[in-house]
């Protein structure tokens, strides 16, 4: 009797009228445009074309737009990234991403052939190697696919430059203005990527030096030039 | 420059937190993009979580009214 008497008060605001038809109009599928920007767009890269087109400042459909930028969490001193949804004020020179690479150790296979292909003499492993692209935020906008290990970090991200998000396109424009092109920070595993992308903004550390002069320190020079490069 | 870098590290250690990234893992390159794949948008679900539960707070209410907790 009780369940009863409980069913009957849940039953009555679905029988109005006023309220529940247009409800679900609105939640009918067929009655929305598609919104262009995500037809046909893998889940994982919705938030990667939010991020390029906020980095470009241009105007995004409505609830793109709206998406913050990404913040860490647990990470008591997160770096802040740049106020991706600023419509106006000075350039932003904090626009940058970060490319790393990681080792995913798999079955060594039966051929030992094959296994001479995939192992990493850096890591001493049979590996997969992937290339990952994030923002200051620590957001993931893009991945390379999963290569042989023995394949170096910088072989791997010349060969799958496309799939490291679409601020990788924004970098190369030269039409853009500079602040507007987001600067790559790597790690001494990717020394030559400005002759992959130039005039991009690079920031690379300098490789240390092996003659004895500098005694295998970096110089007051090379301090000097890599203060220049990210002051702090 | 490594006050910056660190934040990659970071992502690589959360996506290490996966077992089917961690490793050994016994499949084709193939199936391992696709699971990087699925792992990768649950880290960036993940890491923007907050601003989605603010922005979508009604329908998780909706969503998860049956537990009883609103």
């Amino acid at each position: 009797m009780g369940a009863s008497a409980d069913a009957e008060p849940d039953a009555e605001p679905d029988a109005g009228d006023g309220t529940a038809e247009p409800d679900a109009e609105q939640k009918n599928p067929e009655n929305v445009s598609p919104d262009p920007y995500l037809v046909n767009v893998p889940p994982w890269k919705i938030f990667n074309r939010a991020v390029a087109l906020s980095y470009m400042r241009a105007p995004t459909p409505a609830g793109i737009a709206d998406l913050p930028v990404s913040e860490g969490p647990a990470l008591p001193t997160f770096h802040r990234g740049p106020d991706l949804c600023a419509t106006a004020g000075p350039p932003n020179t904090d626009v940058y991403v970060l490319i790393d690479g990681t080792h995913v150790r798999t079955d060594a296979y039966g051929d030992r052939a094959l296994n001479r292909l995939v192992f990493s003499g850096k890591v001493r492993q049979v590996s997969l190697d992937v290339n990952l692209c994030s923002d200051p935020g620590g957001l993931v906008i893009g991945k390379s696919p999963a290569v042989p290990g023995s394949v170096h970090d910088f072989k791997l991200l010349k060969d799958h430059l496309p799939d490291f998000g679409y601020l990788t396109e924004i970098m190369l424009r030269n039409d853009l203005p500079e602040w507007a092109r987001p600067a790559v920070v790597v790690d001494k595993g990717y020394i030559g990527i400005r002759i992959l992308l130039p005039g991009a903004r690079i920031m690379i550390p300098i490789r240390r030096g092996s003659g004895s002069d500098e005694g295998g320190e970096f110089s007051q020079k090379d301090r000097d030039h890599n203060r220049e490069r990210w002051p702090r | 420059m490594a006050q910056v870098r660190y934040v990659v590290e970071f992502v690589v250690g959360w996506i290490k937190q996966y077992a089917v990234m961690r490793g050994p893992y016994r499949g084709t390159p193939e199936q391992f993009d696709t699971d990087a794949n699925i792992v990768t948008g649950l880290v960036n679900l993940r890491t923007l979580w907050p601003h989605v539960k603010a922005a979508h707070s009604d329908t998780i209410r909706k969503v998860t009214a049956w537990r009883g907790r609103g």
